[in-house]
């Protein structure tokens, strides 16, 4: 494998970097030093500090670790994501630029830096936030102002129309990871099946799709004094039922130290739900999201599976995506746990 | 016979090297490296040491993917019954059939709505809690092995 690094250190990469960011800034802009951020096994993440005509800032540039990323949005994609949310006034690092690829490097975002802790088993020790009610009130306004983006920007075509039932679209999908599962290694999953099975009974026909996160979880935002800081990795956003978020965020899957908070592990659910319902107008309860957060337990599976076939069988050796394997049975065991027979 | 010290042994002792010895030792920037290392010997120590799975949960999951002859399907009307000649049964061999298709059969009726209630026979809501069982003990035996902590059953669950 070639050596997946976006160089900084490269003169005309760097060069490009500051011309762009110059730009979009109205300033001149030059790298002072630069420090690998810790970044996921899809992409990463870098911080530049530069001197400005303004004096200095701190940005992040964030960019493809690997030259192909099969699951989640293109970095472009993803910035406008962002962006349009920003606009919503959800809490996000403020964007300045998306640079398309080039045959030299791969496309690269860059956005404000925010200080902060996204760590979840950090955030979620006891104690770890002063006051976790008032976290909890401000993700779940946050995630209300998400939901309510109507209409889409047309910065955001490359989502498509609506579809009428995205859950069921889903759940064709995970169905089809099975399937492939299977052709490529000759195992089933029947615990994942039982799953599919029970949800495919509850699925509507119709549901009124909203723009969600996808990935709204306790690990994927910045907390800064206890407070919400910016709301990160929008990859995976789209189209999809609100309550898709919620059962997310509050799946056991998220809940990292404190298994029996059952919003994302820093408290009650009454007080993220109260929260979102007050921005949306909904009358939501824990209750509601049990069924989405045993569709949460299912989808994260599925994922992991998918990081599992990256290590087992795409070519890229990494002890990450191995263990990720190694979490079937505790996503299978609380997945069970939401879907009684 | 084996040499000595086992396989587990080794891992479990090269591993309290790592955590004790080099962690400590290592800029925090190569720490989640470390403790991911030390996780995978844990998990694989674990399953060097495993027992296989329980004779009796693996005949029930063999039973209900239909995999082999089921005695006990035939007397769902009187659970006592079939579970009596399950109890006398239980120093029988586990079934011939790999797990690995005992896993494939399941996949295959669930798929085609086996166990689903709209499509069910009568006595199937019995064949489906116990499905429901059969895997919640499976994946707990499976859980045993990479993380033994959470194999308790799930808190607050109704």
């Amino acid at each position: 494998m070639g050596d997946p690094r976006f160089d900084l250190d490269a003169p005309a990469t760097r060069a490009d970097v500051e011309r762009r960011v110059g730009a979009a800034l109205g300033t001149s802009a030059t790298v002072t030093r630069w420090t690998r951020l810790s970044g996921g096994a899809i992409q990463q993440n870098l911080a530049l500090d530069l001197r400005t005509d303004a004096g200095p800032r701190r940005v992040v540039l964030r960019t493809d670790a690997r030259s192909a990323v099969a699951a989640s949005r293109s970095r472009l994609e993803e910035f406008a994501l962002m962006s349009a949310a920003a606009r919503a006034g959800v809490q996000v690092p403020a964007p300045i630029c998306a640079v398309p690829c080039t045959a030299a490097r791969p496309a690269y975002t860059v956005m404000g830096h925010v200080e902060g802790v996204a760590a979840g088993y950090r955030l979620t020790r006891p104690g770890a936030v002063a006051d976790p009610a008032a976290l909890l009130r401000e993700l779940g306004a946050n995630l209300a102002l998400l939901h309510a983006l109507a209409p889409l920007p047309p910065s955001l075509a490359f989502l498509g129309p609506a579809p009428t039932a995205p859950t069921r679209g889903l759940l064709d999908g995970y169905r089809d990871y099975l399937d492939h599962w299977r052709r490529r290694f000759g195992d089933a999953w029947p615990a994942l099946e039982w799953g599919l099975r029970w949800w495919q009974e509850r699925a509507g026909d119709r549901e009124t799709a909203v723009l969600v996160h996808r990935d709204y979880r306790t690990g994927n935002y910045l907390v800064d004094s206890g407070r919400l800081a910016a709301v990160l990795d929008w990859e995976f956003a789209g189209w999809g039922n609100p309550l898709e978020d919620l059962g997310w965020f509050c799946a056991p899957c998220w809940r990292f130290a404190a298994p029996d908070r059952v919003a994302g592990g820093i408290g009650p659910a009454a007080d993220f739900l109260g929260a979102y319902n007050a921005v949306a107008g909904t009358g939501y309860t824990e209750a509601d999201t049990r069924d989405w957060q045993a569709l949460a337990q299912l989808r994260w599976a599925i994922i992991a599976l998918q990081q599992c076939e990256r290590h087992m069988g795409g070519g890229e050796t990494s002890l990450e995506l191995a263990l990720t394997g190694r979490l079937l049975p505790r996503l299978e065991r609380d997945l069970l746990a939401l879907t009684p027979a | 016979m084996a040499d000595r010290p086992l396989a587990s042994d080794l891992l479990d002792t090269a591993r309290a090297a790592l955590l004790d010895v080099l962690l400590p030792a290592l800029p925090p920037s190569e720490r989640y490296t470390a403790r991911m290392v030390a996780r995978a010997m844990e998990i694989a120590a674990r399953e060097l040491t495993a027992t296989p799975l329980r004779m009796d949960l693996q005949r029930e999951l063999a039973r209900l993917a239909a995999v082999v002859d089921d005695p006990d399907a035939r007397t769902e009307a009187h659970p006592g019954e079939a579970r009596a000649r399950a109890d006398a049964r239980s120093a029988d061999p586990p079934p011939a059939v790999p797990l690995e298709a005992i896993a494939r059969a399941l996949a295959d009726r669930l798929r085609a709505g086996d166990f689903a209630p709209a499509a069910a026979p009568p006595g199937a809501s019995v064949e489906r809690a116990r499905l429901h069982r059969a895997l919640t003990a499976w994946s707990t035996e499976r859980l045993c092995v990479t993380d033994p902590a959470r194999a308790a059953p799930p808190s607050a669950e109704p």
